[in-house]
């Protein structure tokens, strides 16, 4: 099922419908709707319209991210371990070791590490479609040391359930998440700069640190 | 007797309702068959309908081995007109077939589950790097490593193992096309990397399979390369 996500601008995904049924659940604005006769003859395919995630919505604290640890030992958070009662900055990048997420993005939020954990960040993670071996080899790229945690949502299950998903096949990268930064509190999103694609236009770290 | 027991109950299963479930349709086909197919005494064909869901178990079975012999075997043509992803001569990515990349060469292909992983980055692909003047002596034009990681992040492992220096090239199948056709993947989703390309080592002269070995286990070689390493495609070149 293709899907485009709905940004705060404003553009409707089409899934199925369990996943609309579970994406409410978890307190997205997902409503069930008919997208026409063809359609609506086949109860599986009963289309709803999902919105990406919101200001005020809480990010799903089931699923877990794969990372390498220090020791350089694979290991597993669930997301409710990583937020709850934190303050946590997250940055979504369509491609590890892809240009912009390589030169200007992430580079920017490394910079601003220190100011943003002055200002009372807890963590900074960054979040790709990538496996975890690939995450961990571009963070030692770039030289993220221990200042950004580099979380692989190897299957997309995290940049799917907030609706952030961006397809990529046609330029072989399959499905990817939208560029993104995130300011959660406790779980709950308090300020969200999301791209459209994979544009940099409001997702650098400055205009998360305007907003501490 | 056995057989004209399984033709009776192929007939009986391809007469039941098209809303039946494949399971309905089994529970019912293993009942005694109906008298009055035998009693009509007419030369009923052996026909299931072909959609899915509705096969026969021997034609299921044979659906089951077909995909367990898809793997390219010596002699076969590879595929052609698949689109995959490499670096030009400038170091930019472009989209070529993967006829064109090897069209008219002697190439060696090596497959890999994951950039970056243990077993890839650190006995696999190293010992291509280091035997690729025996590979050159031995006629060799072209070296290549497939995985279904994007351009840029093969691009960056390959520099880290001295890829570029010693020419070997980098081929992105980003969609998995190229190793599904092959017949060489394998399900890492255990380990949360999802549907990757089964280790393998290939050479191939003029679009034809010379030699090819894949690691067979159930991971794909993820843990090894006894018999997929450099020493082995070497030796029958």
């Amino acid at each position: 099922m293709t899907a485009f996500a709905r940004c705060t601008a404003g553009a409707i995904a089409i899934v199925p419908t369990r996943r609309c049924a579970a994406l409410s659940r978890r307190g997205h604005s997902a409503k069930f709707a008919l997208a026409g006769p063809r359609v609506a003859r086949s109860a599986q395919l009963r289309t709803c319209s999902v919105t990406a995630i919101s200001v005020g919505d809480k990010v799903p604290g089931d699923i877990k991210f794969n990372y390498f640890d220090a020791e350089g030992n694979m290991q597993a958070v669930a997301v409710d371990d990583l937020t709850k009662g934190k303050k946590v900055v997250l940055i979504g990048v369509p491609g590890a070791f892809t240009p912009t997420c390589s030169l200007k993005h992430l580079p920017g939020f490394l910079e601003k590490a220190d100011e943003l954990k002055s200002k009372g960040v807890d963590t900074i993670a960054c979040v790709a479609v990538n496996d975890a071996f690939v995450m961990d080899a571009w963070s030692k790229s770039v030289g993220t040391d221990d200042k950004i945690m580099m979380l692989a949502d190897g299957s997309a299950d995290f940049t799917k359930a907030i609706g952030v998903e961006l397809d990529l096949s046609d330029k072989g990268l399959g499905i990817r998440s939208r560029r993104y930064a995130m300011l959660l509190e406790d779980g709950a999103v308090k300020e969200l700069n999301l791209e459209e694609g994979g544009a940099f236009t409001v997702s650098s770290a400055d205009e998360i640190l305007s907003a501490l | 007797m056995a057989l004209s027991q399984a033709l009776r109950s192929t007939v009986l299963r391809s007469s039941l309702p098209l809303t039946c479930s494949p399971v309905c349709r089994r529970v019912c086909a293993s009942a005694a068959p109906r008298a009055s197919i035998q009693s009509h005494g007419l030369r009923t064909s052996v026909f299931t309908p072909s959609l899915s869901g509705f096969r026969s178990k021997a034609q299921r079975s044979q659906r089951v081995a077909s995909f367990a012999t898809q793997a390219l075997k010596k002699g076969d043509k590879v595929p052609t007109d698949i689109e995959v992803q490499t670096l030009a001569e400038d170091g930019n990515k472009t989209r070529l077939t993967f006829g064109e990349i090897i069209n008219g060469k002697k190439a060696v292909i090596v497959g890999v589950p994951g950039a970056y992983t243990p077993v890839c980055s650190s006995s696999h692909i190293p010992g291509f790097v280091e035997k690729i003047k025996d590979f050159e002596a031995k006629g060799v034009d072209y070296v290549g490593v497939l995985s279904n990681n994007d351009i840029f992040v093969m691009r960056e492992w390959g520099k880290t193992m001295g890829c570029d220096s010693a020419k070997i090239k980098m081929i992105s199948d980003g969609n998995t096309e190229l190793s599904k056709a092959l017949g060489m993947t394998v399900d890492m989703t255990s380990r949360t990397m999802g549907t990757r390309t089964r280790r393998f080592a290939m050479y191939v002269d003029n679009g034809e399979v010379k030699a090819v070995s894949v690691e067979e286990d159930e991971v794909g070689g993820a843990d090894s390369d006894e018999k997929t390493n450099a020493s082995w495609i070497l030796q029958q070149i």
